[in-house]
């Protein structure tokens, strides 16, 4: 994760100030203040992540910027103007529940999105859908309607229908969700390639190792409220992500002294994290071989060894945890 | 105008190609099937009974399928969230909903001319010839009537959910059927107030003026302009109507 302070010589492209929204749900329900004076700053050229847990206001906060919901406060300035239909002429979104038409083609699709966006002529709009769709693997099925397709290529096709008109603006809204492991690979590259592009971009995603290793800021919203932004405190270290613990020792019978004299009589690599949970010690370490010189004294001990190997979501944890002491700080 | 035109044509298509477009073509056969086997176990009332049966048939099947369009033009979207991906963009949402309109209506004036086709059959399999020009007005007010109440879903879609949405829609054409209905019912030891009250009901929303089937079953193949053009500037009024507040409300609505 590439860490930058958001300082003079950023430009800001897009800013929330004192986003405020509330909702009545139901005439006989009280209202719901979903949106708290939020302000957030996003930066030409860079890859933003949002985070926050569900009912956060992340889904609210983009619907706003792309005109969907109208703020009760507040304003949205594009290139420091307050922002107009015309504006989104330079967006892209990639929503996470919205589908498609069922019974319409990508072909059809991406041509009316491209008439929307007022690419003119009918040759040059029918060369650009069929090299974007051969980009995204779904040429061949170009005539074929929605209805037979599965979610990897909804979402291929979804990439295509939000980056089709070359967008300065990037706005994806759960891009990895019901992607299989090659399909998050794929679509991790192509953000990469549009980052690389140099347009700025809004992630938003539970993910945080995609966050880590795509974004350039953070910004976590909680309550409707801007909780944390790595624009206004770098985090501790520019290579936070990397220096998470990604790989675990799941040991059983060994206490926390025993695997202490253990790395010393060894010369064992410290462990980065340890966490006891009843006869369970999980040690992580930050690389492979740190963890697998740790293997051979457990066993020789007789420890049991319940599990070894990476695991995402105790990385997740750990960032978790990060960010909790961050906020309370 | 190329936003317009590619929009409006994807809002065709998806109807063209929904699951209840060839399901209602095919009830708009058998009624005319049903139509001509009906009217052939009358002896006196032989043409009133094809005419009955085979018009009010279509008007029928017509109008159920455009509120159900109607109301869907703007709930299926809605429910699927597709609706983010085209007002996300630089059309404004008064180009979106007269689009997603007008796309609806291209599909019930294709609904009407299918069943045209399939009347005209009927009218040479009885020997009758060509359709006159009051059958073709007759058919043409019923696509109006549908136009004007898939008009009016879309406006209750914008409102409320379809379930409400599609209740409501349904209610008031059947109150415009049955107002004329009932004020020409009431004589004159009525209540005066209530007289009056069901008489404006009747006189403002009255969809019994696109029924041309008692003229065509008595045998009357003239068409009268002076008796069409008052039923043509009403439609055109709840049209523009019901197409403003629609725009209105749907400018101003969140898409949550």
């Amino acid at each position: 994760m590439t860490m930058n302070s958001g300082g003079p010589m950023e430009a800001s492209f897009l800013s929330l100030r004192g986003l405020e929204k509330t909702f009545r749900p139901d005439a006989l329900k009280p209202p719901i203040q979903l949106l708290k004076g939020l302000d957030l700053e996003f930066f030409e050229g860079s890859c933003t992540g949002l985070v926050g847990h569900n009912g956060a206001g992340k889904t609210t906060t983009i619907r706003m910027i792309l005109g969907l919901i109208f703020p009760d406060r507040g304003q949205i300035l594009f290139r420091g103007q307050p922002m107009t239909r015309e504006h989104r002429a330079t967006i892209g979104y990639m929503a996470e529940t919205a589908r498609f038409p069922a019974t319409l083609t990508p072909t059809e699709i991406l041509s009316t999105q491209l008439a929307i966006y007022d690419v003119k002529s009918a040759s040059s709009r029918a060369k650009l859908i069929e090299s974007k769709l051969e980009s995204v693997g779904l040429f061949k099925d170009r005539h074929r309607q929605l209805k037979n397709f599965s979610k990897g290529m909804q979402q291929r096709l979804a990439w295509a229908h939000a980056t089709i008109h070359e967008p300065d603006l990037l706005i994806l809204d759960e891009p990895f969700s019901g992607l299989d492991p090659v399909g998050r690979i794929t679509m991790k590259n192509w953000i990469l390639a549009e980052k690389k592009r140099g347009i700025t971009i809004l992630l938003c995603t539970h993910e945080l190792p995609q966050i880590m290793s795509l974004c350039d800021h953070i910004q976590i919203l909680r309550n409707g409220k801007l909780v944390y932004s790595s624009l206004d405190k770098n985090l501790k270290g520019a290579k936070l992500y990397e220096s998470l613990p990604r790989y675990f020792i799941d040991v059983s019978g060994a206490t926390v002294a025993e695997l202490d004299a253990m790395k010393v009589a060894h010369k064992l690599e410290p462990w980065q994290t340890l966490h006891q949970n009843g006869f369970l010690v999980q040690l992580g370490f930050k690389d492979y071989p740190s963890a697998t010189m740790w293997l051979q004294p457990c066993l020789a001990k007789g420890f049991v060894v319940v599990r070894f190997g990476d695991d995402n979501s105790a990385t997740e944890e750990q960032l978790l945890v990060h960010f909790r002491e961050e906020f309370t700080q | 105008m190329n936003a317009w035109w590619n929009l409006t044509k994807e809002s065709f298509l998806i109807l063209r190609r929904d699951r209840v477009f060839l399901p209602i073509i095919f009830i708009g056969i058998v009624v005319a099937v049903f139509a001509n086997i009906a009217s052939n176990w009358g002896v006196e009332n032989y043409q009133k009974i094809l005419f009955d049966i085979g018009l009010a048939g279509f008007r029928l099947t017509g109008a159920t399928v455009a509120m159900l369009w109607g109301v869907r033009m703007i709930a299926d979207p809605l429910k699927d969230r597709s609706i983010e991906l085209r007002i996300a963009s630089p059309s404004a949402r008064f180009s979106w909903l007269m689009s997603r309109f007008i796309g609806l209506s291209f599909c019930l004036v294709l609904m009407g001319f299918i069943f045209a086709g399939v009347w005209q059959g009927l009218m040479m399999l009885n020997n009758f010839g060509q359709m006159t020009n009051l059958q073709n007005w007759a058919i043409g007010l019923l696509v109006l009537e549908w136009i004007i109440l898939g008009a009016l879903g879309l406006l209750l879609g914008t409102l409320a959910g379809f379930s409400t949405a599609i209740f409501a829609t349904v209610a008031l054409w059947i109150t415009g059927l049955v107002a004329p209905l009932v004020a020409a019912t009431l004589g004159p030891n009525s209540d005066p107030a209530q007289l009056q009250m069901v008489e404006f009901v009747a006189n403002v929303w009255n969809f019994q003026r696109f029924n041309l089937i008692d003229q065509l079953e008595v045998g009357s193949n003239h068409v009268i302009l002076s008796d069409l053009l008052p039923r043509l500037e009403w439609a055109g009024c709840v049209l523009a109507g019901c197409l403003t507040l629609a725009a209105l409300i749907f400018q101003k609505k969140d898409l949550t």
